[in-house]
């Protein structure tokens, strides 16, 4: 039997989290260092997952399967393909970066890493399994330490924010799950395994349409799609750095995810039936959510409605049900995930250091903080797709598609550029440019081990923005078998 | 083989701007020597390259080197480097240039602490805008044109602390973008509709077999709103006064020679797509009329010296773009290389005059004797005579060749740059003799400069001012080398009504400053507090800034304010809160039910039970 | 009276009736232990009647009445050890002042 990289993968987290369990809490630093060592571990096994996978096979590659329950078609199965490659890869280097990030925090220590183990163990069991109940199941062990974390390390009405979006999520959840108990009951399925659905069954086109709709809903929740976004910048504000490095990097793509690998390759149909109101929720995210953006104090808030923005254009991607709108959109999930984790680890530090977040409150800090100025203006510049990032390609990509598929919603979502170069220009004024504020007087600028991590978030975003192809590599063929192209 | 060089060129100033970020902390004064080296580097090797090329009449060109940058079935986007006559010169140009401002900076930014930044800057621009001027296809000159933008937007906020600084750079970025949004839409059209966007298969006769005149004229409008805004064309100009925030040695090169000359470029560049459609060549002259008159019109009662040389670029760029509306990208190309010169030049003295009397405005520059600054005044003068159009300096012949094609065009334009060029000939003898005239005072005793810094301080202003003399004279009657070298003819004859009336415009434009002007203090006077409505008009801007403002505020943002209170009141207040409060509500209601009497469950359960029983039994 | 199935369903359901009545109408929680013995002890004479006049097996119904009688001695243990806790807590144990779970 060939060395099992995924499950590796996700066990090394769970290993992690097992550890630190049994380290007595007083042994912070173990803790951090256990924590480390696992995050570590999977930013290792991805990267040479990267390596070793083959772009030229389109099917799932790497399969380990482990019969579990047989006559109700529960097993353990995992597989990688260009979909979920780049979201293992994504998840492990937020996981990898958010440990470093929460190097100081230092209110219960072990329960934080434990948690923060727990929920990305969550996360790539989600983004690895083949099988829709385990894919239930992670997700719904995603979820909770999310609400631990928001609840306990969380600040800014982080109750009324930790309830909304556990609620919001567990809607997702639930409608997820009754469309997978629906296809479960349908004649010939009678698995939760994903490609024995796809063979054995035949969905009429009615069931198509009805099904996808309840799916893309559950995971349209989770994508924060109009109108279902406003869980997100609550979330994204009260939720501690790491957390929400976590939640809008990666949680907000399991949504995304979903609807890829579920919903539009067991439903087809439905998608093409859907795809034209998908594109206008989109367009609704993209620049209502830019709007709605410029009006922000906070911020957190900003960055959590550039979130709602920059999904937006995801689910335009996805909307489109070309190859070239797909890849943007898998491309877009991807360097949204490093750049949002990027600003939100800059917010956390500011925030850590002066103690507010308040746009009018903050001032002059690049002089006081040149490095994590330039690293927030970096993600900034991402944010509004200037040239040379991960971002720019995939908004090239996702516009490319859209305007030659939905021509004026394509044009129109063009126009978030404009309003994203303003928002984002203006937050930096106020933050970072002109007289040093008193509030931000006190802070620090970042030491080596929090300048690491972050450098590495920068450093992927301008790589897979000069050398785009090796991402495209990876993905291009199964979206193209996605779409039975 | 040249195309190697061509890496030279391009990589050379990024390779400095990664090691001054890679300096450690205490070698960051150091930064000006990683530098200046990088760009002397790719200026050689520019230089070179342009001189073989000149030798040898072109033999490499035109060259091509394309690599895939982005694939997917059945289309690809590439990048590379296209070689030939014209983007030589540029790159020509923008190394030549691009040295001499960094060697000018030495001196200008010697006391900055945070120079380390600002050479980085520098080089990063440099390796933009080499990119932007080698790229083989519109995308990837679309991609340096935002990479320019952003290290203009980084320039112009250099002095961080100052808040106009940074509202300025957001201004030019914003507007900036504003105009890009055409210019990415064009890209992407017309690499949908057209499949590909490569300069060498964007020849009109190609685009006009492909697509409908109709596509053709909406995408070089597309196309042409990115050149609006990035050159600064009538209504998107307001933005590059305002960058004058920068340090000015930034705006020497950068808004004035290079990066807003990238839009007439591009124009120039791309010519096959806007030459396809007539209206489209009309609409860019028109907007490049009303640019040239509104930039020449504000030019002549700012007090600010930085801010009559910005009106001054604009109203220049917009006689380029008029020349290219005409249809001859060659006047519009003659006048872009002689106007980099030799408003550079004119930028570096004001650099000088700014660096010795610590003040921008052409009064009390006047005052603290900024005059007694022999080789300053001496640049002041070739570079304002050139401007004007005097003969023989350089703007004398670029400027009339612009002339001689807007004659031919179409008459009312012609009209209208002429008069153009008599408030360009006004503004600048103005902005001359308040310098020359006014009593000067003694200037602050300044510290000795060092050799060094006196070397780098005059090396770049002598050495422009002669290249610019030269390549006036390379478009002359004497030689026409230049529009040789682009493709025009190989003699230029004497025009002489032109002449004349070039003369006349010196005459007039002159007479009339001089009239006005011969004793400064007062005329200024008269000109800040003056009434009238032309006044008015002039000193508000034509009220652009206004209506932006308008835009931005009671629509823009008002339409964001709406969003913003729909998503806390409907979605969040109505829709989320709502269903959860009136979940609770139910909860709050059933709850009635527990009273928690056992005996209440009780009664309750029996007469559950009776109702039961009286329903299943009977 | 003659010995017939009527009759002991008559006492049975007068057992239950009074048990019924003393779960509804008192108010101290012993009375409402004893209410409920009688309720089972309704339930017992019924399964015992039944049994006597209708099957042919004659032990069943007494070995649920076995049940029923030790079911009752743990529910009146259980039932018993509360009401001395809530007297702990309350001195009293009238069933008004355990309304703790009132919504």
């Amino acid at each position: 039997m060939p060395f099992p990289v995924l499950s590796s993968i996700l066990l090394s987290p769970v290993i992690g989290l097992i550890l630190i369990l049994l380290t007595p809490a007083k042994q912070e630093n173990l803790v951090r260092a256990i924590a480390l060592l696992s995050a570590t571990v999977t930013v290792a096994l991805s990267v040479y997952l990267c390596a070793i996978f083959n772009t030229a096979d389109p099917a799932f590659q790497l399969v380990e399967h482990v019969e579990w329950v047989r006559s109700y078609g529960i097993h353990y199965s995992n597989a990688v393909d260009g979909l979920n490659l780049p979201m293992i890869l994504l998840t492990s280097i937020v996981i990898f970066c958010g440990v470093l990030v929460s190097w100081t925090v230092t209110t219960r220590v072990k329960d934080f890493f434990a948690n923060m183990l727990f929920l990305v163990s969550g996360v790539f069991g989600v983004f690895m399994t083949t099988n829709l109940f385990f894919f239930f199941l992670f997700y719904e062990i995603a979820v909770i330490p999310m609400y631990l974390l928001i609840v306990i390390w969380g600040s800014t009405n982080k109750q009324y924010a930790a309830m909304k979006l556990t609620l919001y999520l567990l809607l997702g959840s639930a409608l997820m799950f009754a469309g997978f108990l629906y296809i479960y009951s349908l004649p010939g399925a009678q698995t939760f395994d994903l490609q024995t659905l796809k063979q054995n069954v035949s969905f009429s086109p009615e069931i198509q349409n009805i099904l996808f709709l309840g799916l893309f809903l559950g995971f349209g929740v989770l994508a924060a799609c109009f109108p279902f976004h406003v869980w997100s910048p609550d979330g994204h504000v009260a939720a501690p750095t790491a957390a929400s490095m976590l939640h809008a990097g990666v949680l907000m793509k399991l949504g995304a995810y979903g609807i890829l690998r579920v919903a539009i390759y067991l439903l087809p149909e439905g998608a093409r039936h859907w795809a034209p109101v998908i594109a206008v929720l989109s367009l609704c995210n993209i620049v209502y959510g830019a709007m709605v953006a410029t009006r922000q104090k906070d911020l957190k808030y900003i960055i959590g409605y550039s979130s709602v923005s920059h999904m937006g254009i995801v689910l335009l991607g996805i909307s489109t049900l070309t190859p070239l709108g797909l890849n943007g959109a898998v491309f877009q999930m991807f360097s949204h995930g490093i750049m949002t984790a990027l600003f939100f680890a800059c917010v956390g530090f500011i925030y850590d250091g002066c103690h507010t977040r308040m746009l009018d409150e903050l001032g002059g800090l690049s002089k006081q903080a040149p490095k994590i100025s330039a690293f927030f203006i970096i993600a900034g510049l991402c944010g509004l797709g200037l040239p040379g990032m991960g971002g720019f390609v995939a908004e090239l990509l996702v516009t490319l598609a859209a305007v030659s598929v939905y021509p004026w919603i394509g044009i129109t979502s063009i126009t978030a550029l404009l309003i994203t170069a303003y928002y984002v220009l203006t937050a930096v004024q106020k933050v970072f440019y002109g007289p040093l504020r008193e509030k931000s007087a006190h802070l620090e600028d970042v030491g080596f081990l929090q300048f690491f991590p972050r450098a590495v978030l920068v450093g992927c975003l301008i790589y897979f923005g000069i050398f785009p192809q090796v991402f495209i590599q990876w993905i291009s063929l199964s979206t193209k078998t996605l779409l039975g192209a | 083989m040249a195309l190697k060089f061509l890496w030279v060129i391009q990589l050379a100033p990024l390779a400095a701007f990664l090691g001054i970020q890679l300096l450690p902390a205490k070698l960051k004064k150091i930064a000006p020597g990683v530098a200046v080296p990088a760009a002397l580097m790719a200026a050689t090797a520019a230089s070179w390259l342009f001189w073989s090329q000149i030798q040898t009449g072109g033999r490499d060109l035109p060259g091509e080197f394309s690599t895939p940058w982005l694939v997917w079935p059945g289309r690809a986007l590439e990048v590379g480097f296209l070689m030939d006559r014209l983007n030589l010169l540029m790159i020509w140009l923008v190394t030549v240039i691009s040295f001499f401002v960094q060697l000018f900076s030495v001196y200008y930014m010697d006391e900055d602490p945070s120079r380390a930044r600002y050479f980085g800057f520098l080089s990063f621009f440099a390796f933009s805008m080499t990119g932007l001027v080698l790229s083989n296809n519109l995308l990837q000159t679309f991609i340096f044109w935002e990479l320019v933008g952003l290290t203009s937007y980084l320039l112009i906020g250099f002095w961080i602390e100052k808040p106009s600084a940074a509202t300025a750079a957001r201004k030019a970025f914003v507007i900036n973008r504003l105009g890009d949004l055409g210019f990415y839409l064009g890209v992407i059209l017309l690499f949908l509709l057209f499949g590909t966007l490569n300069f060498r298969h964007l020849t009109t006769e190609s685009l006009a077999q492909a697509l409908p005149p109709r596509t053709l004229t909406m995408l070089g409008l597309l196309v042409f709103t990115g050149v609006m805004g990035k050159s600064a064309q009538f209504p998107f100009h307001n933005w590059l006064p305002d960058a004058m925030e920068g340090p000015t040695p930034v705006s020497a090169l950068i808004h004035s020679a290079t990066m807003v000359a990238a839009g007439v470029f591009l124009l120039a560049r791309a010519f096959g797509l806007f030459g396809a459609s007539a209206f489209t060549l009309s609409v860019i002259l028109t907007v490049g009329f009303l640019t040239a008159f509104v930039g020449a019109a504000l030019a002549t009662i700012q007090f600010d010296i930085k801010k009559i040389l910005a009106y001054s670029t604009i109203s220049q760029l917009g006689l380029m773009v008029m020349a290219i509306g005409a249809g001859s990208s060659l006047a519009g190309m003659f006048h872009l290389s002689t106007h980099a010169f030799f408003k550079s030049l004119l930028f570096l003295t004001a650099g000088v005059f700014i660096h010795r009397t610590h003040t921008n405005d052409i009064d009390a520059i006047a005052e603290k004797g900024g005059r007694r600054d022999v080789l300053a005044v001496a640049m002041l003068v070739t570079g304002l005579a050139s401007l004007c159009g005097l003969p023989p300096f350089a703007g004398f012949f670029s400027k009339d060749m612009v002339l001689e094609t807007l004659k031919e065009r179409s008459f009312l334009f012609y009209s209208g740059a002429l008069f153009v060029s008599f408030l360009t000939v006004y503004y600048s003898c103005r902005l001359l003799f308040v310098v020359l005239f006014s009593e000067a005072g003694h200037p602050r005793p300044t510290t000795h400069d060092s050799r060094l810094l006196n070397f780098s301080r005059a090396v770049p202003l002598v050495s422009l001012g002669a290249i610019s003399v030269v390549m006036g004279l390379l478009g002359s009657p004497l030689n026409a080398g230049l529009l040789e070298w682009l493709g025009g003819p190989a003699e230029v004859h004497f025009n002489a009504s032109l002449f004349l009336v070039t003369l006349g415009l010196l005459a007039g434009g002159g007479g009339l400053a001089y009239f006005r002007f011969r004793n400064p203090a007062g005329a200024l006077q008269a000109e800040k507090e003056g009434q009238g409505l032309l006044l008015t008009a002039l000193r508000r801007k034509f009220f652009v800034d206004e209506a932006y403002d308008f835009l931005v505020k009671k629509v823009a943002l008002a339409a964001g304010a709406l969003f913003d209170a729909f998503d806390r009141k409907v979605i969040n207040g109505w829709m989320v809160n709502g269903t959860s409060y009136n979940i609770l509500k139910f909860g709050r209601l059933a709850s009635k039910l527990q009273s928690g009497l056992l005996q209440d469950y009780l009664s309750l359960a029996f007469l559950a039970g009776i109702v039961i029983v009286f329903f299943v039994v009977l | 009276m003659s010995q017939s199935l009527e009759s002991y369903l008559f006492i049975s359901s007068a057992l239950f009736a009074a048990g019924v009545y003393g779960m509804l109408a008192r108010r101290n929680l012993v009375a409402l232990l004893i209410s409920l013995e009688l309720i089972l002890n309704s339930a017992s004479l019924n399964f015992v009647a039944f049994n006597r006049f209708l099957l042919a097996d004659k032990t069943a119904g007494q070995v649920f009445v076995v049940f029923i009688i030790a079911l009752a001695a743990a529910e009146a243990t259980i039932g018993l050890s509360l009401i001395l806790l809530l007297y702990r807590k309350k001195h009293s144990i009238n069933i008004e002042e355990a309304k703790e779970l009132r919504g």
